[in-house]
């Protein structure tokens, strides 16, 4: 167990290395990418926490979704200061997760799947139509925080992709320590089995609650970040097609091994980009090396990498 | 090389050396074209590239000794992917003059970033009002139409020429509401009523049968919708099948029964009374050598959207060629688009003020034309400025 | 308005056509994931190829009836080799595999038949003895739109026959109530299992045949339709021919009912419908007997 610990940890520290030297050195357009991986780990890493109880969501973008339209809606429409705003989305999230989570958690695979997905289309189609957000067109002019004071500039791209990167490692690193912890490893007993943790006299919906509010507090600041990347607000960041993407990037990299979100994360971003600017019907391919992971590496990346080195003697 | 990257170089033929002496930059003009080629838009998205190169062909492929590169990029019709692509194009390709986007919200996410960094953006679809309205830029125009250019003037048209009391049905997002408010803007204070509306969920509505049991039971004289694709598709079909058309005559922007659908919708199409800012019936010179030209290049016949595309790239290409090949100068760039004017496919063309362009706006009925369904232009309104208020140029 | 009878009866009608198409789509999903506990998004695809096979047949043949005929069966023999090929192999991997691989085949299906089929919007036309509308009770309702209702309730029938009445059905029922005894009784599970694929897979495409006509044929058909029928699955219960019917009437109804009552949240509707039935039956409404103790 501590080897698998130890190599996730390797992995993960492998990745922040090559990201930030990616930030310092590569092109404009390729720390844009990476600033964009980084914030998808994020969002991959509050799903991929979710999972550390059994429950895997479909709607995870729904909880983006609240984020990112706290902070563009508060910065944009009412005019606060990006950390103010930055907050509040973060409350947001936990709010709206643990409002959500109290239907939702009743449930359990594939109908927590649903209901996630239904709870997150209705957040999509409340901003979709509404006119306070501009509905389908979405909002510009999102502003990113000002940190001029300690003398960075977030609207430079290598800078700004330096902290979403540094940002991303704090959470996981955060993430690592919480599943390790009594409160962690009482999630992981819940995942295995339920039905004796609620025997020995603990509370698994609470556990549960817990975790899917802790999830969307996550969510929510991926989100408040992502609209910061793009300075733009829609309601595609909320839509399944989102949820779909994060779930994806955490399959690919690793269910349960948190690193693995990070690294699906990065290989999803730029696999679309490569794909995408040099093959035509791009999809076809994109659906090809997802069914190959999904029959070759069930386990994801990491997954495999660590059974690898649990089979060694 | 970049496959991905549509570079085309159509190089000028050997001896055909007119272009101006004087121009002194020899670099590839880079045009980056934004379109969308995966998604739900990727239809238009193909045509008007196809519209965009077919004008760089008939410029000779170059313009003033400088060879015309169009740098294309995928926006999948997303927002945030556009605005990625956008960075993309002027970051790492430097291009001088950027085209295309076909929905709205990728306007309206684009059009702020490349304005700041000084490069002209000629729209070739998006028809949001605010564009060229409270958001206009004197960076962005649009060769394409705004939505209430098109629709205020059929409402002033069916308050004369059709039944008096309407029934609205259209699809529930940003644009179809523009348009339906336009609509309405000409057609009350023509003298019509609305008897009732109604908006189907968009993307989510498979069945229109309910609607339009409804709007049947509030006994309209006719009925205005605004649907575009597969949903056009959809909806005229099941108008058709409910045999509501004799009784209530259906009204719409041409997205209803456009000539791309006119397979797919048989008869169904008929007796639809639509404006639009293009058919392929114009008889006026320009046009019928335009679809010649055209078919030969291609083998198929131009619509709509390749017409659109066509014009973004011709308007783009005008300035540049009064500018000699110089596009260093953006202010000077700009009010060389500004001064762009020119009779084309569509009729006469110039921009406005708010750098929307002026043109023609046609009221067209789909009728039966040997086995297949045609556009007859019933009405016109001649070089019909955008009515779009509130453009306070910066 | 709902006073007005001929308006209630024609609005009936339109939640019976849906209902019934919903239902078609529901009743293999809902087996595949009761029997196997398998989560396949790609059943929606197999829906959209059987629109489009039926579009090229009956624009090569001049014949509907065709399409109607042969586009399910190709459909069946399709989603039995994708089952086969692919689906089969994550099996024991979990929804999370399923949800890639079966994602995977979506985006791989679309991409496939926009490159054959290209972008534009395909239409199929009614075929001449269905087309115009006929009187019921009164009102003008579109002929085809009867013959759907028809073709739904025929197929209720045939498979409540088959599922209660047969030796097939008793196999079935027996997989997914307690897949082990059943094995250990010498029933070959995977071998059913590949039947009730192809079964799920045909009426699936069946409901893309006769969608055709109505709602057209276009990439993305999948897509929209497939939350709305997972739905369907989740409120009904899962593997239960008793709960696919159940959810079907209830989305279509709340559908139809919702568009017109409350126009403002008719999305919301469905969702409220399904966030209320889980609430109170975690499990669905009424599902297979192995899923009743779930929740």
């Amino acid at each position: 167990m501590a080897s698998r610990v130890f190599l996730r940890r390797v992995i993960g520290a492998g990745l922040l290395a090559a990201a930030l030297a990616g930030c310092m050195l590569a092109s404009y357009f390729t720390q844009d990418l990476i600033a964009e991986a980084a914030i998808l780990a994020v969002f991959a890493l509050s799903l991929d926490f979710l999972a550390t109880c059994g429950l895997v969501s479909f709607g995870h973008a729904g909880l983006l979704g609240v984020g990112a339209y706290a902070f563009g809606g508060l910065t944009v429409l009412a005019g606060y200061s990006p950390g103010t705003a930055l907050a509040a989305a973060v409350l947001g999230g936990l709010i709206v997760a643990m409002a959500a989570g109290v239907f939702a958690v009743r449930t359990t695979g594939a109908f927590f799947i649903m209901v996630t997905l239904a709870m997150a289309e209705m957040f999509f189609s409340w901003v979709f139509r509404d006119r306070t957000f501009k509905g389908a067109d979405g909002m510009g002019g999102v502003p990113r925080l000002d940190l001029s004071a300690i003398g960075v500039d977030l609207n430079d791209a290598s800078t700004f992709a330096i902290f979403v990167v540094l940002l991303c490692a704090a959470i996981w690193l955060a993430l690592e320590f919480l599943i390790v912890s009594p409160f962690g490893r009482t999630l992981d007993a819940i995942r295995q089995n339920a039905g004796r943790v609620s025997a020995l006299g603990g509370s698994v919906f609470a556990y549960r609650l817990a975790a899917f509010t802790i999830s969307g507090g996550i969510a929510a600041f991926a989100g408040a970040f992502k609209v910061q990347h793009t300075n733009f607000l829609s309601p595609d960041l909320a839509g399944w097609l989102a949820s779909g993407d994060v779930l994806i990037a955490v399959v690919i990299g690793g269910i349960g091994t948190l690193v693995g979100g990070i690294l699906g994360a990065a290989i999803l971003v730029f696999l679309k980009d490569f794909l995408s600017s040099h093959f035509g019907h791009w999809y076809l391919f994109l659906g090809a090396i997802f069914m190959m992971v999904a029959i070759g590496l069930p386990r994801g990346i990491v997954g495999w990498v660590l059974e690898l080195r649990g089979k060694r003697p | 090389m970049r496959i991905g990257i549509i570079a085309i170089a159509f190089s000028v033929a050997l001896g055909a050396s007119a272009a101006p002496a004087a121009a002194q930059n020899k670099d590839p003009l880079k045009i980056g074209v934004l379109m969308p080629t995966t998604g739900v838009f990727a239809v238009l998205g193909e045509r008007q590239l196809k519209g965009m190169r077919f004008a760089v062909q008939e410029f000779g492929g170059s313009i003033a000794g400088r060879k015309i590169e169009l740098l294309h990029e995928d926006t999948e019709g997303n927002p945030s992917v556009g605005l990625q692509k956008a960075r993309k194009l002027v970051g790492s390709d430097k291009i001088e003059i950027a085209t295309g986007i076909i929905n709205s919200a990728v306007a309206l996410a684009v059009g702020p970033y490349l304005s700041g960094q000084k490069i002209p953006l000629v729209l070739s679809n998006a028809s949001t009002d605010t564009l060229t309205g409270d958001k206009c830029d004197r960076y962005v125009f649009r060769a394409s139409y705004s939505s209430a250019q098109i629709t205020k003037p059929i409402g002033i048209w069916m308050a004369k020429n059709a039944p008096k009391s309407i029934y609205l049905l259209a699809s529930d997002y940003v644009a179809p509401r523009e348009y339906i408010a336009a609509f309405k803007e000409g057609f009350l204070a023509g003298g019509g009523t609305i008897v009732g509306e109604a908006y189907p969920p968009f993307a989510k509505t498979q069945d229109y049968g309910p609607y339009l049991a409804q709007a049947k039971a509030t006994n309209p004289g006719a009925i205005f919708s605004v649907f575009f694709a597969a949903e056009a598709l959809t909806f005229v079909k099941q108008y058709e099948s409910f045999g509501l058309k004799k009784d209530i005559p259906l009204y719409g922007p041409i997205g209803l029964t456009p000539p791309v659908l006119r397979a797919a919708q048989g008869a169904s199409a008929l007796d639809v009374v639509s404006p639009s800012n293009y058919v392929a019936e114009l008889s006026h010179k320009e046009n019928v050598d335009f679809r010649a030209a055209y078919m030969k290049a291609y083998g198929e016949e131009p619509e709509e959207f390749a017409v659109m595309g066509y014009d973004s790239m011709r308007f783009i290409l005008e300035a540049v060629k009064a500018r000699n090949g110089e596009t260093a100068d953006r202010p000077g760039m700009v009010s060389a688009i500004e001064k762009v004017s020119y009779v084309g496919p569509r009729g006469p063309m110039k921009m406005a003020a708010n750098h929307q362009a002026t043109q023609n706006v046609y009221i067209v009925k789909t009728v039966k034309k040997g086995d297949s369904v045609g556009f007859d232009v019933i009405d016109t309104f001649a070089n019909y400025e955008d009515p779009v208020q509130g453009c306070k140029m910066q | 308005m709902l006073s007005d009878p001929t308006f209630l009866i024609e609005q009936i009608l339109n939640s019976l056509q849906f209902s019934m198409l919903l239902f078609l789509l529901a009743i293999g999903l809902s087996v595949v994931f009761g029997m196997m506990d398998y989560l396949n998004l790609s059943h929606g695809t197999i829906y959209m190829l059987s629109a489009y096979l039926a579009y090229s047949i009956a624009g090569i043949s001049g014949s509907y009836w065709l399409a109607l005929l042969c586009a399910p069966v190709a459909a069946a023999l399709i989603g039995v080799s994708l089952y086969y090929l692919l689906l089969q192999r994550v099996t024991q991997h979990g929804h999370l595999a399923q949800v890639l691989l079966t994602v995977g085949v979506i985006y791989f299906g679309t991409e496939m038949l926009r490159i054959l089929y290209g972008d534009l919007p395909k239409g199929v036309p009614v075929p001449a003895a269905l087309e115009g509308v006929a009187r019921v009770l009164g009102v003008a309702y579109p002929k085809y739109r009867l013959f759907i209702i028809s073709v739904g309730l025929v197929t209720m029938g045939v498979l409540y026959v088959v599922l209660e009445r047969t030796r097939l059905g008793a196999l079935v029922r027996a997989g997914v109530d307690d897949r082990v005894t059943a094995e250990t009784m010498g029933i070959d599970i995977a071998k059913v299992f590949a039947g009730v694929f192809a079964i799920g897979a045909y009426l699936a495409g069946l409901a893309g045949v006769i969608a055709a006509p109505v709602f057209g044929v276009y990439t993305g058909m999948d897509v929209s339709v497939i939350i709305l029928v997972l739905i369907v699955v989740v409120i009904g219960g899962l593997g239960s021919l008793a709960g696919a019917i159940v959810g079907s009437f209830l989305i279509g109804f709340a559908d139809t009912f919702g568009k017109i009552l409350l126009p403002e949240f008719a999305m919301v509707m469905i969702y409220l419908v399904m966030a209320l039935a889980l609430v109170f039956r975690p499990s669905g409404l009424m599902p297979a007997r192995r899923f009743m103790a779930q929740g």
